[in-house]
């Protein structure tokens, strides 16, 4: 019988697979479950986790000119596997950057001792597009500023794996990675005794709990501040307002009162609101201090934040550090504010700014990843090996004319994870976005959000440009060799 | 609770029960047909379409009622506002809008059966995929009650949503008494009916799921009067109209104080205690006129409804009837 596995070969590090072929210890339950498999089984299986999508209305939108299109959120059946061992330094290493970012932030806003001490120039935060003037001197609770951060990793050819970016303006993605188990453990129900894979689900009461140590009250009122239901995200918007018991608002339905406290128009008239989770950009937050022709935050949101009479997460002007020039900065960042040395490591990044650099990257364009520093979805980037040259020549001019807003990183040999296709189970270049919560406390997802690049050899992961996702397990295998010890 | 949201929450609730009940009534319409060999082919079908309150429509698309063409217009026809694709993708329209308020095993049932309907929009059918559909429409249908019964707290999301489904299910059994009733009424004989009428009078009853409960209660023989006694004024079946206004007005109390609209419902359940049934068993003119002042009522409580809890701008035009 030829198994899905049988003409499997990567040519790059393979999440699932060593390079001989067989499988890395914590996935070689699944491997043996998957070999029994046959093409047949698996093609049902896959039908049946669409049809869960489809049921479950897991969504997201599409931005098209014929208004916004509804789509099935696309997944692959074949979980991403991590063992726990190596999770458990993520872990750590996670913590602490998303540790110093809150008190980079909470500096840049107040004494900007880190500019004075020459660690980081002044240059960095004044000609940032996320640098908010409105907020210097603001001292949020717990000087936390980003409450809640997803950072893309991604891992090389030799096996390292690198932080990609530190998302701390809206990241999203948390619902896929906790309905992508849901769907998962509704298809593969069996699959889940043999290995031990750890839960995700304690996400939901971390967040909870991480959004009330922002407000005094005992049970505090918590929104969740969504743009609209034709938003790309309104299912997340949803999923994570019902999940943590919050109202969903929109702007209008928030009113600021003379005293600058926040209230929700209810039937019964007003109620107070004590935290905001906001998944509005900045700019659109208040048109009394961003942008007047804001409708999708409310009149007078900064003024009650100002006054502390709501807590807003994240923190507006948080963005500042959501940037890939700072990001540049981040292992000096932890060194400076936590004194030790960073955990995980950032992909070498050459600022455009700095003249030499500049000339590096111009004179290797074919060969780096050239990103804009302030976009997300993937979005104006030029991936060096896989460009022509008129699009080498156009970020010649845009690098050129506007240096400080781009940043190249060499073109890493992505990890594959090995993912159905039309054509079976074939290896697919995947990220992961953990997502890192900071209150009163701090704590991170078990694992995160694989996304994978359906097209072959492509390094596109974002969902808006044809990327999927998978279910992704930290798999402790300690117990399973202490018992293999013991027999 | 947000008025934004209670809004949606009540057109939920109202578009899920004029699915529901359309569904059924095509269903037991269609049933009752098979007994009636010698009926009126040409115009019986029509009925369905009188029901349903889109007769200007029907006359713009079809130039013949047959069951086909009905059929058609019911259920699949895009062109159809009342047409049950339309109906619940204005549910669904609905649903994602107040999502996050929603329990989830109800969501997924909505979901599915909102879902089951788009795949079948602008489509010709035969009948028995009609009749699959509407099967499982039903079905499904019956299930999202249970899912909202059994997971909802009985809060004013819950709240919101019940006044809704009552709403529209008064409006839907005064609407299946007018039309249906049109041709049976004149014959006030307790005792004893043709197959013919038995058959129509059950249909209705059918069509309100009380036929059961109508037999246990009355313990007579089929008749007019009975009938409709039972549907406009019966205290304890949830189809009757009396049951729905008195459901309205204990929901209503709940709400934040709007006297005029109490005031309303209440005057709504006096005047169909005060109705003499017998008197408008015999006569078809004076039922039609009573039935009409009644959705009057109901539209009237609608516009209160309206007014008093949800916001202004949400007023939008998918939310017209």
């Amino acid at each position: 019988m030829t198994t899905c596995w049988s003409n499997y070969e990567s040519q790059f590090h393979d999440e699932l697979l060593q390079s001989n072929g067989e499988p890395r210890a914590a996935a070689t339950a699944l491997f043996q479950y998957l070999e029994n498999l046959s093409a047949e089984e698996l093609a049902a299986r896959k039908k049946a986790a669409d049809l869960a999508i489809r049921q479950m209305g897991i969504t997201f939108s599409v931005y098209s000119e014929n208004g916004n299109i509804d789509r099935e959120w696309p997944f692959d059946i074949v979980p991403r596997i991590i063992q726990s061992s190596e999770w458990h330094s993520v872990h750590k290493g996670l913590e602490q950057r998303l540790k110093a970012l809150n008190l980079f932030i909470d500096d840049l806003y107040h004494e900007q001792q880190i500019v004075k001490d020459s660690i980081v120039p002044a240059e960095l935060f004044e000609t940032s597009v996320n640098f908010r003037k409105q907020c210097i001197g603001i001292s949020p609770p717990h000087g936390v500023w980003a409450h809640i951060c997803g950072s893309d990793l991604v891992r090389d050819i030799d096996g390292t794996l690198y932080v990609l970016e530190d998302n701390l303006r809206v990241p999203s993605g948390v619902s896929y990675m906790l309905e992508n188990r849901e769907v998962m453990k509704r298809t593969f129900p069996e699959v889940f005794r043999d290995c031990t894979v750890l839960p995700v689900n304690d996400y939901v009461q971390n967040l909870r709990k991480t959004l009330s140590s922002l407000s005094s009250a005992e049970q505090p009122v918590i929104c969740v501040l969504t743009p609209g239901v034709f938003n790309s995200a309104y299912f997340e918007h949803a999923f994570l307002a019902q999940q943590l018991g919050a109202i969903l608002v929109e702007g209008t339905d928030l009113v600021v009162d003379e005293l600058d406290c926040v209230y929700i128009r209810n039937v019964e008239g007003l109620q107070k609101v004590d935290v905001i989770y906001r998944r509005v950009d900045d700019e659109f937050l208040d048109p009394e201090v961003f942008r007047k022709d804001s409708t999708l935050g409310a009149k007078g949101l900064i003024r009650a934040w100002k006054a502390g009479n709501v807590a807003i997460a994240n923190a507006p002007g948080s963005g500042v550090a959501d940037d890939k020039v700072v990001y540049s900065y981040v292992p000096d960042i932890i060194r400076y504010y936590l004194n030790e040395e960073p955990v995980l490591a950032n992909v070498p990044t050459w600022r455009c700014d700095d003249p030499e650099s500049r000339a590096h990257v111009l004179d290797n364009l074919d060969k780096l990843v050239v990103k804009p520093a302030n976009e997300s979805g993937g979005y104006g980037m030029l991936i060096g090996p896989h460009s022509t040259k008129e699009e080498q020549k156009e970020f010649t001019k845009l690098i050129n004319s506007d240096p400080r807003n781009y940043i190249a990183q060499p073109t890493l040999g992505l990890s594959t994870s090995p993912t159905l296709t039309d054509e079976g189970v074939v290896p697919r270049h995947v990220d992961l976005r953990p997502f890192v919560l900071q209150g009163e406390s701090i704590s991170v997802t078990t694992g995160g959000l694989t996304r994978v690049a359906m097209v072959e050899g492509s390094l596109v992961v974002n969902s808006s440009q044809g990327g999927g996702s998978k279910d992704t397990w930290i798999v402790d295998t300690t117990d399973r060799a202490d018992a293999d010890a013991a027999n | 609770m947000l008025s934004r949201v209670a809004n949606h929450t009540y057109w939920l609730g109202r578009y899920l029960e004029r699915a529901e009940d359309m569904a059924r009534a095509m269903i037991v319409h269609d049933h009752m047909l098979l007994d009636l060999s010698d009926v009126d082919r040409a115009t019986i079908w029509y009925q369905l379409v009188a029901i349903n309150g889109n007769e200007q429509a029907f006359s713009e698309l079809f130039d013949s009622a047959t069951e086909q063409n009905v059929m058609q217009f019911l259920i699949s026809s895009a062109d159809n506002p009342s047409s049950l694709v339309n109906t619940l993708s204005a549910a669904r329209y609905n649903l994602r809008a107040c999502r996050s308020v929603i329990p989830k095993a109800m969501y997924e049932l909505v979901n599915e059966v909102c879902l089951a309907a788009a795949d079948v929009s602008g489509k010709t059918l035969t009948s028995a995929d009609s009749r699959n559909f509407l099967r499982r429409a039903e079905h499904s249908l019956l299930a999202v009650a249970g899912a909202a019964n059994g997971s909802m707290s009985y809060n004013k999301t819950f709240l919101f949503m019940r006044i809704g489904c009552f709403l529209e299910r008064a409006d839907m059994t005064s609407r299946i008494l007018d039309v249906r009733c049109a041709k049976l009424l004149g014959n006030t004989t307790t005792v004893g009916l043709t197959p013919y009428e038995n058959t129509q009078w059950i249909a209705i009853l059918q069509s309100l799921q009380a036929f059961q409960m109508y037999m246990s209660e009355v313990r007579r023989p089929i008749n007019g009067p009975d009938v409709l006694n039972f549907v406009l004024k019966n205290q304890e079946h949830p189809k009757s109209f009396r049951f729905c206004v008195q459901r309205l007005e204990s929901f209503v109390q709940r709400l934040p104080h709007a006297p005029a609209l109490h005031e309303k419902v209440e005057q709504l359940i006096n005047d169909v205690d005060k109705a003499d049934v017998l008197e408008l068993a015999r006569n078809q003119t004076e039922l039609h006129q009573f039935i009409d002042e009644l959705q009057i009522s109901l539209a009237s409580i609608a516009v209160d409804i309206n007014e008093n809890f949800f916001p202004i701008q949400e007023q939008t035009q998918e939310q017209t009837q």
